[in-house]
């Protein structure tokens, strides 16, 4: 219990560092954004009635504490260019992304950590070696390139999906699923061919292990021991990759919004940090981290869910 | 005195290689040993001397570049012909085996319970209660206490001792004939150390199980053995029945590993160590390879391997000195 | 032997071929990079073009072959800036332990956990695109991973018998530290630097591709793709052959990096 409360405190002050760092790094920046917004030319008078309008003319500590006020009560300021608040901004654009997150998720595990089971099991035979020499390019391969060929193919040559372009799931469910596929492929690709190469590594890993000669000495064939006894010892590395692999996605997913012109977060963040729109790319920064807070936080529950050694406490 | 009756256990000039870069390295260069019924032979020797891999030739549990030649017979079955499947049927019913190490060969993440089960799934069609009161009576058979509660817990949460009791129920819940122990002692402590090496005579006098019991410490294999062969640089050195290897050692190796044995009235005296070094597997020696660190060795020893010469009807010794030191 | 260092020999071979043709390029391309040529326009791979040409009607692959050299530079800058700060950081944190470990972890931990573009993203959208911030935002990108193997490996050999005997003659930690230890450390720190060129080289497309990287008139092979991308059904293979390239390069270095990585396990 007492570890469980160590970890909720550990993600409040990432939390807190992180929104800390993105308030500061934002106030130090050249230009004020009062000027990007109203141009070269306004007029001076102008130029002050916004800035004090925006509050950029109060000391710092009145503007920090403005900041985090507004954080706990889940106001993350208004946009600069779009007059909205940040939050309603970013909550538009949850479903896409999370949609894409969720998809590609499925693909890497669903695809991935069978494949790599597969390639340790056949090891240094052809089988094994292939998959392990095809994953290697996928992880070379950058995922926006991939979408674009990906959408080339299926979009314009085969015409199997419409190339770019959104549809919500509350329209038309199937043709929603239609217009992510393919950008959830192209983001999922690299992390496929990274988590195949760790449950590669992390199973064969663990077939060098002492208990699987006890478990093959009682009579049992290769396979058996693969699926009862290998692969749960096998996945407590491969949980750990999971985490980085979120992140992956969460990053594939800012480019290849942008390759497949969908209306999700990574595109906002894009067009935010184009504009210098601030008070938005400060929010959606605070948002992600808060994400990856819990993402990680999640998994740690899950080794304690599947290692009993952490669990019970070791004995040693 | 021993019964001359048809041996359980039949080697006959095992040879056991490993295909590497540098060639075949032979880590076993034929050797030959009998275990009987109701015996406990136990084969002794230093670390790197083969005893291990031979226990493994046994199950057949050699990595896939081991080349095994000679033959390997167990109830009047060639081992070495048999096809995967049957190898199979054999492990763990027939012949068990137990590991040193119960921390790393225990699988960390399944209950202690449920790996003695899958002992009796693999072998037995008994059903689910049928196996569930099986295994907690061999639990409480091998000495441990609360099986029930037992049954539910995980290696790291058991004492080595009570892990090795574990790893024991393991080995013979399906009654083997044979069951080969590497080691079972050589981590435990001195005092639990005692009660294994009871346990495990209790298994070979109530359930007629045979044991090899492989050691490198000569004061355990004394405890508990009948028959002992001593090990040396993949070779068979000597063999007797424990009471005259003690009394009457013929191989200079042999007493040395006597002389290493720390007595209750050592304390403060040095500890006698053979001087030198076990040869590794890629060193190939025309003559003796244990002359280098032999004192009593002669010019013969360098050029010419010796043969057994046989003391007495069941004590033999690879020396050209045997008998005469 | 010779079947586990086929991906170093892979590695050097894809990295020699690359690395030759920006060599070439710095004195010589086939077409000029910059003429345009209306007449010319969308022309698939040919003769003449190999690769074909873009909607200005300049040849692709001298394009291509200019843009290496921001592929080269950014990566071997970045990974520059990420060794010399993130083995600095490792090292400390590694020999000296204690709080400053601690907090120093934290940060690593922390900056490891987010995505890495978004790191960079962060770092330019406060300073500004164009090359020297592009490659900054990348070096301080690929600090942690070398900050944590430097780290490992400093805390392993620190309580080795070297380095208790230098302490002992009293040799300073400075000198201990970058003497001793680190010659010991390099392995790993070099194949990290490999995978980390790699790295560098895909985050510049990245970045390049969303118009917050490399900035005209400097060739990016992540921009071409960006600008070949509103032509694809006009002329696929502008889109192609950058992608082809960045894959090649990247694939280079990861074989390198693994290949190092193989021979040093012989070893052991």
């Amino acid at each position: 219990m007492y570890v469980y409360v160590k970890k909720l405190f550990a993600m409040v002050f990432t939390v807190l560092l992180v929104s800390l760092i993105a308030f500061v790094a934002f106030e130090v920046i050249p230009g004020n954004p009062a000027l990007s917004r109203l141009g070269v030319d306004a007029e001076e008078s102008q130029f002050e009635a916004l800035s004090a309008e925006l509050g950029l003319d109060d000391p710092l500590e009145e503007r920090l504490s403005r900041w985090i006020r507004g954080l706990l009560t889940g106001d993350l300021g208004t946009s600069m260019r779009y007059s909205v608040p940040v939050s309603d901004l970013i909550f538009d654009r949850i479903p896409v992304t999370l949609s894409l997150a969720v998809m590609a998720m499925m693909f890497i595990t669903l695809i991935g950590i069978p494949l790599g089971i597969v390639s340790a099991k056949y090891g240094h035979r052809l089988p094994g070696i292939l998959i392990s020499m095809i994953s290697q390019i996928g992880m070379a391969i950058p995922s926006f390139w991939s979408g674009i060929i990906l959408m080339y193919i299926f979009g314009i040559v085969l015409r199997w999906v419409s190339p770019g372009g959104y549809v919500p799931w509350s329209e038309d469910a199937v043709g929603a699923f239609k217009s992510l596929l393919l950008p959830a492929i192209a983001i999922a690709l690299p992390s496929i061919a990274s988590i195949i190469r760790y449950t590669r590594n992390s199973v064969m890993d663990q077939m060098k292990s002492d208990y699987v000669q006890l478990a093959l000495s009682k009579g049992l064939n290769m396979n058996s021991v693969l699926y009862k006894h290998v692969l749960k010892n096998s996945l407590i590395p491969i949980i750990t990759v999971l985490g980085m692999i979120a992140a992956n996605i969460l990053g594939g997913s800012i480019v290849i919004e942008q390759v497949f012109t969908l209306p999700g977060l990574g595109r906002l963040l894009i067009n935010a940090i184009s504009t210098r729109d601030l008070p938005l790319v400060q929010g959606m920064v605070l948002y992600i981290a808060f994400i990856i807070v819990i993402i990680n936080f999640l998994i740690d529950i899950v080794y304690t869910v599947i290692d009993p050694r952490i669990r019970l406490g070791a004995r040693g | 005195m021993r019964v001359e009756k048809e041996p359980l256990l039949e080697i006959k000039d095992l040879k056991i290689a490993f295909d590497s870069a540098e060639g075949m390295l032979y880590a076993v260069k034929g050797i030959s040993l009998e275990v009987l019924e109701k015996e406990i032979v136990g084969i002794v020797g230093e670390s790197g001397c083969g005893k291990t891999v031979t226990a493994l030739s046994i199950m057949r549990l050699l990595p896939g570049n081991s080349r095994v030649t000679g033959s390997l017979f167990f109830s009047g079955t060639d081992l070495l012909s048999l096809n995967e499947e049957k190898t199979r049927q054999i492990r763990g019913k027939d012949i068990s085996m137990i590991f040193q190490e119960t921390l790393s060969s225990l699988n960390p993440l399944l209950k202690v319970g449920w790996q003695i089960d899958e002992n009796l799934k693999m072998h037995t069609s008994l059903d689910k209660e049928e196996r569930f009161s099986r295994v907690l009576e061999i639990m409480k058979g091998v000495g441990l206490p609360d099986p029930e509660r037992t049954y539910g817990k995980y290696p790291h949460e058991l004492s080595g001792g009570m892990r090795q009791r574990i790893a024991i129920a393991i080995a013979i819940v399906c009654n083997p004939k044979l069951i080969i122990a590497d080691e079972p002692t050589t981590s435990l402590d001195v005092t639990i150390q005692a009660q294994i090496l009871e346990l495990l005579r209790e298994i070979n006098r109530e359930r007629y199980s045979s044991i090899i019991f492989i050691s490198h410490n000569l004061g355990v294999i004394r405890e508990i053995c009948s028959m002992v062969y001593v090990m040396y640089a993949g070779h068979i050195v000597e063999k007797a029945p424990v009471s005259k290897l003690f009394t009457d050692p013929a191989h200079p190796y042999t007493m040395g590993l006597m002389k290493a044995i720390p007595k209750r009235d050592s304390k403060g005296k040095e500890l006698f160590d053979i001087r030198g070094r076990v040869p590794s597997i890629a060193e190939s020696i025309p003559g003796c390879p244990f002359e280098p660190r032999c004192g009593y060795a002669v010019e013969r020893c360098k050029k010419e391997f010796p043969e057994f010469k046989k003391m007495t009807n069941d004590h033999e010794a690879r020396c050209f000195l045997a008998g005469d030191i | 032997m010779d079947r586990r260092s086929i991906n170093l020999k892979i590695g050097i071979v894809l990295i020699s071929l690359l690395f030759s043709m920006m060599i070439v390029s710095l004195f010589y391309t086939p077409f000029s990079v910059t003429e345009i040529n209306r007449e010319e326009r969308f022309s698939p791979p040919s003769g003449r073009h190999l690769l074909g040409t873009d909607n200005f009607g300049r040849d692709v692959l001298s394009r291509i072959m200019k843009a290496s050299q921001t592929a080269f530079f950014v990566g071997l800058v970045a990974v520059s800036i990420g060794t010399l700060f993130g083995v600095t950081i490792g090292a400390v944190s590694g020999y000296f332990g204690g709080m400053v470990d601690e907090i120093i972890m934290r940060f690593i931990d922390a900056m490891m956990a987010f995505p890495s573009i978004l790191l960079a993203l962060m770092f330019v959208s406060v300073f500004g695109v164009g090359l020297r911030n592009t490659i900054v935002a990348i070096g301080i990108m690929s600090i942690p991973s070398f900050a944590r193997i430097t780290r490992s490996g400093f805390i392993q050999h620190k309580e080795l018998d070297y380095v208790r005997s230098a302490k002992v003659k009293g040799v300073s930690n400075l000198r201990i530290m970058f003497r001793h230890i680190l010659p010991n450390v390099l392995s790993p720190i070099v194949v990290a630097a490999s995978m980390g060129f790699s790295n560098a080289v895909l985050a510049e497309a990245a970045l390049s591709y969303l118009g917050l990287g490399i900035q005209p008139p400097n060739p990016s092979w992540g921009r071409m793709l960006s600008e070949s991308q509103v032509f694809i059904t006009v002329s696929p293979w502008y889109a192609i052959a950058p992608g082809i390239f960045i894959t090649l390069l990247v694939l280079g270095f990861n074989f390198l990096g693994d290949g190092i990585r193989d021979m040093r396990e012989k070893r052991e």
